[in-house]
C-alpha cells in the first residue's frame, strides 16, 4: 500500500511541484532570541502588521505568515485538540493589511464578507469542516469491489482455460462408451435410459431427442447404427 | 466563579494574543466548558488584541466543548454571553454560517 501512495506523486513530480518543502539548513535554531519580547524593534512591514520574531529565519518554511503563538518550529494546523496553531493560514497582502487596519476599529462596522475573510485569513477551515466526513468508504468499498471482480474473472475465464483443468468424463468419447455401457445392462429400465430405447430394432426411441445437442446427436446415430 | 474551578476569575483581558492562545488550547485539551465569566474575559482580550478570527475560533471551541449535550450547553451560553456579544460587534456563529460545515476541503491524507 505504500508503493501505491507513493505513485500518486507521481503526477506532482511530473509537473515539477514540490512534494515536500525542507527545510533549508540556514534555520539556526541557537540564534533566536527567544528570552526577547514578541515585540522586538517594531518595524512596519504592511499596514497593520508589525515585525514578528523569526521573520527571516523560517521563511523558506512558512513564507510570509505571521507567527501569532509559541512553537520553535511554527506549523500550520488545523485540529480540536489544537485549535489555535502558531501561525496564521494566509500571507501577508496588502489587501489584507487594509483589513486589519479596519479591524482596530470597531468590529460593528465590518461587514460578513470582512469578518469571514479575516477567519480564511487565519485559518484553513473551521472546526465544523473538521468534523466532517470524508466520504472515504465509498472509495475503499468501490477499490476491492473493483479487484475481487478482476479476480473472479481471473479465476474464471483464464484459470479454467488451461486444459489441465477439463475433466475427461465430459468428452464426447467417454460419454458414448458411457451410454454403450448403459444400455447393454439395461439399466434403469423403467424410468431411466434403458427406457428409452427399442431393443427390438435397436434405436433410441424419438423422445431421447430432448438430451441431444448438435455433438451428441451424431454420436447417436453412429451408436444406433452400430447396435 | 464557583470554587475549585481549573480556571479562575483573573485578568484575561490584558492577555497577549500569544498567551491568549495557549489559554483556548488547554480549554481545548481540559474536560469541560469554561464557565460563562471566563469566557467573556477571554472576548475582551481579543477585543484589545484586535483579532476577531481568533474570537470566532474560541466560540467553535466552546460550542463543540458540550459534545453530545451540545444542544443544552449552547444555547445556556449563549444566553450568558449574548449582551457582550452585542456590545463588541461579534456575530453568532449561526449568523456566520460556521454551525454547520461551509466549504468542503480535501483532506491531506488524499492529496
Amino acid at each position: 500500500m505504500t508503493t501505491l501512495n507513493m505513485l500518486r506523486c507521481a503526477p506532482r513530480a511530473l509537473k515539477k511541484q514540490p512534494i515536500w518543502v525542507a527545510p533549508s539548513r540556514n534555520i539556526a535554531l541557537t540564534s533566536v532570541n527567544r528570552d526577547a519580547p514578541a515585540t522586538t524593534g517594531s518595524k512596519a512591514v504592511l499596514p497593520g502588521h508589525e515585525y514578528y520574531p523569526g521573520k527571516e529565519e523560517y521563511s523558506p518554511v512558512i513564507g510570509h505568515r505571521e507567527i501569532v503563538g509559541h512553537g520553535e518550529i511554527p506549523y500550520y494546523t488545523d485540529s480540536f485538540t489544537v485549535p489555535c496553531p502558531a501561525i496564521r493560514f494566509r500571507e501577508v497582502d496588502e489587501a489584507l493589511g487594509k483589513l486589519r487596519e479596519k479591524e482596530k476599529g470597531d468590529w460593528k462596522l465590518l461587514s460578513l464578507e470582512d469578518k469571514k475573510t479575516l477567519y480564511r485569513a487565519s485559518f484553513n477551515s473551521t472546526l465544523e469542516e473538521v468534523r466532517a466526513p470524508s466520504g472515504d468508504w465509498k472509495r475503499c468499498i468501490g477499490d476491492n469491489a473493483i479487484l475481487m471482480a478482476l479476480m473472479f474473472l481471473g479465476v474464471s475465464v483464464i484459470g479454467f482455460a488451461d486444459p489441465q483443468y477439463e475433466p475427461k468424463t465430459v468428452t464426447n468419447e467417454w460419454v458414448d462408451a458411457q451410454t454403450e455401457y448403459l444400455i447393454k445392462r439395461r439399466v434403469q429400465p423403467v424410468d431411466g435410459i434403458a427406457s428409452w430405447y427399442d431393443y427390438e430394432n435397436n434405436k433410441f426411441k424419438p423422445t431421447w431427442s430432448i438430451f441431444t445437442t448438435k455433438e451428441t446427436s451424431k454420436s447417436v446415430k453412429t451408436l444406433s447404427e452400430k447396435e | 466563579v464557583s470554587e475549585g474551578t481549573w480556571l479562575e476569575k483573573n485578568n484575561y483581558a490584558q492577555f497577549d494574543g500569544w498567551e491568549l492562545r495557549q489559554l483556548i488550547n488547554f480549554v481545548a485539551a481540559d474536560d469541560g466548558v469554561p464557565e460563562p465569566e471566563i469566557i467573556i474575559e477571554v472576548l475582551k482580550g481579543c477585543r484589545n488584541n484586535n483579532d476577531y478570527a481568533l474570537a470566532t475560533r474560541f466560540l467553535e471551541v466552546v460550542r463543540l466543548k458540550g459534545g453530545n449535550k451540545m444542544s443544552e450547553t449552547w444555547p445556556y451560553i449563549m444566553q450568558e454571553i449574548g449582551p457582550t456579544m452585542q456590545e463588541l460587534g461579534i456575530s453568532t456563529l449561526k449568523e456566520m454560517g460556521y454551525e454547520e460545515p461551509e466549504l468542503w476541503l480535501e483532506n491531506v491524507d488524499d492529496m
